[in-house]
C-alpha cells in the first residue's frame, strides 16, 4: 500500500516582472463601502478567491477546482453522483452557496450538489471560511461559497467555446457570447456534458480484493445562463437567469447488488439587482426566484419520488456614510419557500424574515472592522440573535484577521414535513464560532510570496439529526452537539526565470470535529483530520505544465471510529498549449486524472475512477 | 540564483508518510458452543456498509465484535438485518446488500452467498431444503432452495412482508403495509388465507397455549399500535389491546410463553392473562435508543440493544428474569437482532 502525504512546498524565489498577483484577494475597503452585505464576508477571516478563467480553459469542473485549490473537502458519491461540500468539519447543510448573492441551497434538503454547477458558467468562486450567518443567514456555519457570474468590462462582441472529451465516454461542450459597451453588457452561455462513467476498479473491501465494473452510471447535464447589466451614472441594474438540468443513473454502491436507481434534477434561478449610489449613501436591492425539482426513481422498487420547491427572496441593503471613518449598513432579508414533498398531496411552506444592522469602521487603509447584528424569525419561531464582530488589520507585510460570530441553521422543509417522520417542532441549530488568521504577503519586482495561517473553533448546539425512532420510523430531532477546532496553513508563490514562469501553492488543514464535548477523542464521521493539496505550475513561452496533488487522511464511517475509510492521495498532470491568431486566442490541453492510478474511495460505498485521460480545446475571440 | 530557484521548485516537498491504511485483522476461527452463544446482529449505518456480527459467550461472559469481518476479511454488508440457524448453518440476512450470507456455525466462515433479493428481512425454514424470505420492497415472499443456496421462486404478496412463523404446518406472514396476516401453505407455495386486523402486523409470537400474539406497529399516518391474541385454530381475535401512541415492535415471548415483552420507545411487558395493555414501561427509554429485545430461552434473561445515535457503536444491556441489571457490553452500530444458539 502506498500513501503520499504532501506537506508544504518550500520555495526560494526569484522575481518576476509581470507575474499575476496571488490568487488570494484581500479585502479592499472601497469594495466594502460600495458593495452589498456580502462584500463584508471576507472581513476577519480567510477566503480563497479563485478566478475560474483557467478552469474554463482546462475544462475543469467546479468540484475539481474546489478540491484542488481550497480547504473544501468534497464528499463524492461516485463519478457522477452527489458531490457535497464540507468545510471545517461541518456538513453540506452547514454551508451557504451563494449564486450572485442568492443562497441556492435547496430548501428541501438544505444542500446543493456541486456536481450540477458547471465551472463554465462562473467567473469567480470565493470560499469564505468560518461562520457568516450574520450576513449570509441560515446555514452559513462552516463556510460560504460565493459564485459570481459578473460580466467583465468589455467593448463589442466576445465569445468563448470549450470542447472536451476523454475516458469513460466523457464529452462536454460550452459556448458563450457576450456583448458590452460603456452602458450595457450582456452574456449568454450554453453548456452540455455527458458521460458513461463506467470503469473497472479494484474493490479492496473484498477479501481477496476483486476487480469490479461500475455500471449504471450514465449522466448528462445541460445548462443555460443569461445575464445583462445596464449601467447609469449613479445606478446600475442587472438580471441573471440560470437553468440547470441533469439526468443521472445512480450506480450501485459496493455493498449493494445492482442498481436501477436514477435521479433527475432541474433548477431555474433568477436574480434581479439594482444599485444606486452617491457620495454618502448606497442602495442595493436584490430579489430572486428559485425553482427546483428533484425526481428520484428506483424502478426495482417501483419507487418514483417527485419533489419540487419554489423560493422567493428579497434582500435590500442601505449603506450610509456617517463620516470618513464610519458607515452604517442596514438590510432586510425576506424569503418564502414552498415545496411539494412526495407523497404529501399538499404543498408545505415556510417563511423567514430578518433585519440586519452593520457598523463598519475604516479609519485608514490598514484597518477595517465591522460589527453586525441580525435578528430574524421564521414560521418555526424567533431565531437566535446573531451578533458578529470581525476585523482585519494590516501591519506592514503582515495582516491580522479575527472574527467572532454566532450562527444558526433553520430546519429544512424535509426535516419539518417529510412523511413519515417530519418533525414540525424542530428548533434552529445554533452555536458560536471564532476565527483568527495571520497572513504574510511579500512581493516586489523580484518575487511574490504569501502565506496564511488560520486557527478556528466552532461549537454547534441542537444539531438536527435523523435517527430511527422506536420501531423503525426515522425522525429528526435537535439532539446533537458538535465541537470543532482546527488549523489551516496556506502558501502561494510565483517567480520568473527568463521566460520560464513558475507558480506553486499548498494548503494543509487539520480538523478536530468532536461530538458531545470538547474532550471527546473520537472524530466525527466522514471528517478527515488531515487534508491538503498542492499545485506546481511551469509555463514556458506558450506551454504550461502543471501538477496538482490532493490528499485526505483517514475518515470514519461511524462516530465510534471503528470503521475507517482509507486515506487517499490523488495526482493530476496537465499540459496546455496556447495559440493566438488575430483576435482568436485558443488553448489545447491534455490531462491525466488520478495519475498514480490510486484505488480510492471518498465515501464508503463508491470507488472513484482510476487513471483517466481527458483532452480539449478552448477558444476565446 | 536562477538555478537555485529551479532546484528549489523541483524539490518541492512531497513526503512519503506513514501509511494509515489499516490491514485486515488476521483471520481467526472460533467454535460456537450450542447453548452458550448469542449472535448479536448490528445493522450498521444505512449505506455505509459497516454492519457487523458480534458474538457473546454466555459462559465466558465475553463478547467478540466484528467477527464476520475478522473471519471472512470483509464486512457482511449494509444493514445486517436478521439471522436464523437452519440445518446447522447460519443464514445472515443483509437487507440493503440484497443478499443472505450462509456461514458455518463453527466459525462464521462464509459458505455461500444467496443473491437476487430486493430487500430481504427475515428467513424461515418451511420444509425440507426450503425456506421463505420476507421482503421490504419485493412485493413477495422469496422461496429459497437450501440445498443449492439459490432462489427457486416467489409468492406474490403486495407490500412489506415482515416477520414469519410456522403454525400448524402453515406459514403466517406479517405485512407491515396492509392490515392482514397472510397464511401460506408451504407445500403449495401459495397464499391460502388472510387474517384481517386493524393495522399492520409487524411481530408475532406463540404463547404457552399455542395461540398467536401479534403486535401491530401502528402506521405512519397515525394509526395506533395494537396487540392481538389470535385463536390457534381459527385465527379469531381473542384479545385486542390498543397501545398508547408511538411505533411498537419486537414482540418477544418469555421462556414459559406466559408473558411477552415489546418495545414502544421503552420496554413493556404483559401477561397472557392480562386484559389490557401495560401503561407503564418497565424499562423506560431515558437516554437509550432501545432497538431490539431478546429473551434467552435458557434462563429468561433479557437482552436489550441500545442503538445510541445509530452512527456510533451500540451497547447491549442484560437483565435478569426479574429485570435486575446484570451487565453491559459494547457491540457494533445499531444492534437490532438477537439469536440465541
Amino acid at each position: 500500500m502506498r500513501i503520499w502525504v504532501v506537506l508544504f512546498l518550500l520555495f526560494i524565489f526569484r522575481l518576476g516582472r509581470s507575474q499575476a498577483p496571488p490568487d488570494t484577494v484581500y479585502t479592499l475597503p472601497d469594495a466594502v463601502v460600495k458593495g452589498d452585505r456580502f462584500s463584508l464576508l471576507p472581513v476577519g477571516t480567510h477566503s480563497d478567491s479563485l478566478s475560474l478563467s483557467q478552469a474554463k480553459k482546462y475544462g475543469l469542473s467546479l468540484t475539481r477546482v474546489l478540491s484542488e485549490n481550497t480547504a473544501v473537502f468534497l464528499r463524492e458519491y461516485g463519478p457522477a453522483g452527489l458531490s457535497l461540500a464540507s468545510v471545517r468539519g461541518t456538513g453540506a447543510q452547514q454551508m451557504a452557496i451563494l449564486w450572485n448573492g442568492l443562497n441556492i441551497q435547496s430548501p428541501m434538503n438544505g444542500q446543493k450538489d456541486l456536481r450540477l454547477l458547471p465551472a463554465f458558467f462562473f467567473e469567480e468562486a470565493e470560499i469564505i471560511y468560518g461562520s457568516s450567518a450574520g450576513l449570509a443567514g441560515s446555514g452559513a456555519i462552516g463556510g460560504t461559497v460565493k459564485l459570481s457570474t459578473a460580466i467583465p468590462a468589455m467593448k463589442g462582441w466576445k465569445g468563448d467555446v470549450t470542447l472536451a472529451g476523454g475516458s469513460f465516454g466523457m464529452r462536454a461542450g460550452g459556448l458563450s457570447l457576450s456583448y458590452g459597451d460603456k452602458a450595457f453588457r450582456s452574456k449568454i452561455s450554453l453548456y452540455s456534458s455527458r458521460g458513461r462513467n463506467d470503469y473497472r476498479f479494484f474493490n479492496t473491501r473484498k477479501n481477496p480484493p476483486v476487480e469490479e465494473y461500475l455500471r449504471h452510471a450514465r449522466s448528462q447535464q445541460q445548462g443555460l445562463q443569461f445575464q445583462s447589466l445596464i449601467r447609469g451614472e449613479k445606478s446600475a441594474m442587472d438580471i441573471h437567469y440560470m437553468h440547470l438540468s441533469s439526468d443521472r443513473q445512480l450506480p450501485a454502491g459496493i455493498f449493494e447488488n445492482g442498481s436501477r436507481k436514477s435521479q433527475q434534477d432541474a433548477g431555474n434561478y433568477v436574480k434581479l439587482g439594482w444599485k444606486r449610489g452617491s457620495k454618502n449613501h448606497y442602495w442595493h436591492i436584490n430579489a430572486g426566484w428559485i425553482g427546483e425539482k428533484i425526481y428520484y426513481n428506483d424502478t426495482s422498487l417501483n419507487l418514483h419520488a417527485r419533489n419540487r420547491s419554489r423560493s422567493l427572496v428579497f434582500q435590500p441593503d442601505y449603506t450610509l456614510m456617517l463620516n470618513k471613518k464610519w458607515m452604517m449598513r442596514t438590510g432586510i432579508f425576506l424569503r418564502y419557500d414552498r415545496a411539494r414533498l412526495d407523497p404529501l398531496s399538499e404543498d408545505v411552506d415556510r417563511h423567514e424574515e430578518a433585519l440586519l444592522l452593520s457598523w463598519i469602521f475604516t479609519p485608514d487603509n490598514k484597518l477595517i472592522m465591522h460589527f453586525n447584528l441580525r435578528q430574524g424569525r421564521s414560521s418555526q419561531g424567533v431565531h437566535p440573535f446573531i451578533p458578529t464582530w470581525a476585523a482585519s488589520r494590516a501591519f506592514g507585510k503582515w495582516t491580522l484577521k479575527g472574527k467572532i460570530s454566532r450562527h444558526y441553521r433553520e430546519p429544512t422543509l424535509n426535516d419539518l414535513f417529510w412523511q413519515p417522520g417530519g418533525n414540525p417542532n424542530l428548533r434552529a441549530e445554533r452555536g458560536w464560532a471564532g476565527d483568527l488568521t495571520i497572513l504574510y504577503e511579500f512581493g516586489n519586482d523580484k518575487y511574490r510570496f504569501s502565506a496564511a495561517f488560520s486557527a478556528y473553533t466552532n461549537a454547534m448546539l441542537d444539531q438536527i439529526v435523523w435517527q430511527p425512532a422506536s420501531g423503525g420510523i426515522w425522525q429528526p430531532d435537535n439532539v446533537d452537539q458538535s465541537y470543532t477546532r482546527g488549523l489551516e496553513g496556506r502558501m502561494q508563490a510565483s517567480t520568473m526565470i527568463g521566460r520560464l514562469r513558475l507558480k506553486s501553492g499548498a494548503m494543509l488543514a487539520y480538523t478536530r470535529a468532536l461530538r458531545d464535548s470538547w474532550t471527546n477523542q473520537l472524530q466525527m464521521a466522514f471528517v478527515p483530520r488531515w487534508t491538503g493539496n498542492t499545485q506546481l505550475e511551469a509555463s514556458y513561452k506558450r506551454w504550461t505544465l502543471s501538477y496538482k496533488h490532493r490528499f485526505s487522511g483517514i475518515r470514519y464511517s461511524d462516530n465510534s471510529n471503528s470503521y475507517p475509510i482509507e486515506a487517499f492521495d490523488v495526482g493530476e498532470l496537465e499540459c496546455n498549449r496556447a495559440f493566438e491568431r488575430g483576435r482568436i486566442h485558443w488553448n489545447a490541453y491534455a490531462r491525466l486524472n488520478n495519475l498514480w492510478n490510486e484505488s480510492y474511495r471518498v465515501m464508503p460505498a463508491y470507488f472513484m475512477p482510476p487513471r483517466a485521460f481527458y483532452a480539449g480545446i478552448y477558444l476565446h475571440f | 540564483m536562477r538555478n537555485l530557484t529551479l532546484i528549489a521548485l523541483l524539490a518541492a516537498l512531497f513526503t512519503m508518510a506513514a501509511n494509515c491504511k489499516k490491514p485486515l485483522e488476521p483471520t481467526r476461527r472460533q467454535s460456537f458452543i450450542k447453548g452458550e452463544t448469542v449472535f448479536i446482529l448490528n445493522e450498521g449505518a444505512f449505506q455505509q456498509g459497516n454492519g457487523s456480527v458480534s458474538v457473546y459467550n454466555k459462559t465466558d461472559k465475553e463478547v467478540e465484535n466484528n467477527l464476520f469481518q475478522s473471519i471472512n476479511g470483509e464486512n457482511p454488508g449494509d444493514v445486517v438485518q436478521s439471522m436464523s440457524v437452519i440445518d446447522g448453518e447460519g443464514y445472515i440476512v443483509v437487507n440493503n446488500s440484497q443478499k443472505i450470507e450462509v456461514t458455518g456455525l463453527d466459525s462464521l466462515l462464509r459458505k455461500a452467498e444467496i443473491t437476487g433479493f430486493t430487500s430481504p428481512r427475515y428467513i424461515l425454514k418451511v420444509g425440507d431444503n426450503k425456506a421463505y424470505v420476507s421482503e421490504l420492497f419485493g412485493d413477495s415472499i422469496v422461496i429459497v432452495d437450501l440445498s443449492s443456496h439459490s432462489i427457486s421462486g416467489k409468492i406474490g404478496i403486495a407490500g412489506w412482508t415482515e416477520e414469519m412463523m410456522m403454525h400448524n404446518g402453515q406459514v403466517l406472514v406479517g405485512n407491515n403495509s396492509d392490515s392482514f396476516i397472510y397464511v401460506i401453505d408451504p407445500l403449495m407455495d401459495s397464499v391460502v388465507d388472510k387474517i384481517a386486523l386493524l393495522n399492520q402486523a409487524k411481530s408475532m409470537a406463540h404463547d404457552n397455549n399455542g395461540d398467536i400474539w401479534v403486535l401491530c406497529s401502528g402506521s405512519f399516518s397515525g394509526d395506533m399500535p395494537h396487540v392481538y391474541q389470535l385463536d390457534k385454530n381459527d385465527f379469531s381475535i381473542k384479545k385486542d389491546f390498543p397501545l398508547d401512541g408511538g411505533y411498537a415492535g419486537d414482540l418477544t415471548a418469555n421462556m414459559a410463553g406466559d408473558a411477552f415483552y415489546f418495545l414502544n420507545s421503552g420496554v413493556y411487558q404483559f401477561s397472557v392473562n392480562d386484559n389490557q395493555a401495560p401503561s407503564t414501561a418497565l424499562i423506560p427509554a431515558g437516554s437509550h435508543s432501545w432497538y431490539a429485545i431478546g429473551v434467552d430461552p435458557a434462563n429468561d434473561e433479557l437482552y436489550l440493544g441500545d442503538a445510541g445515535d445509530f452512527s456510533s457503536n451500540g451497547a447491549v444491556y442484560r437483565f435478569s428474569s426479574t429485570l435486575t441489571p446484570i451487565d453491559t457490553m459494547q457491540v457494533g452500530i445499531a444492534p437490532g437482532f438477537f439469536l440465541f444458539y
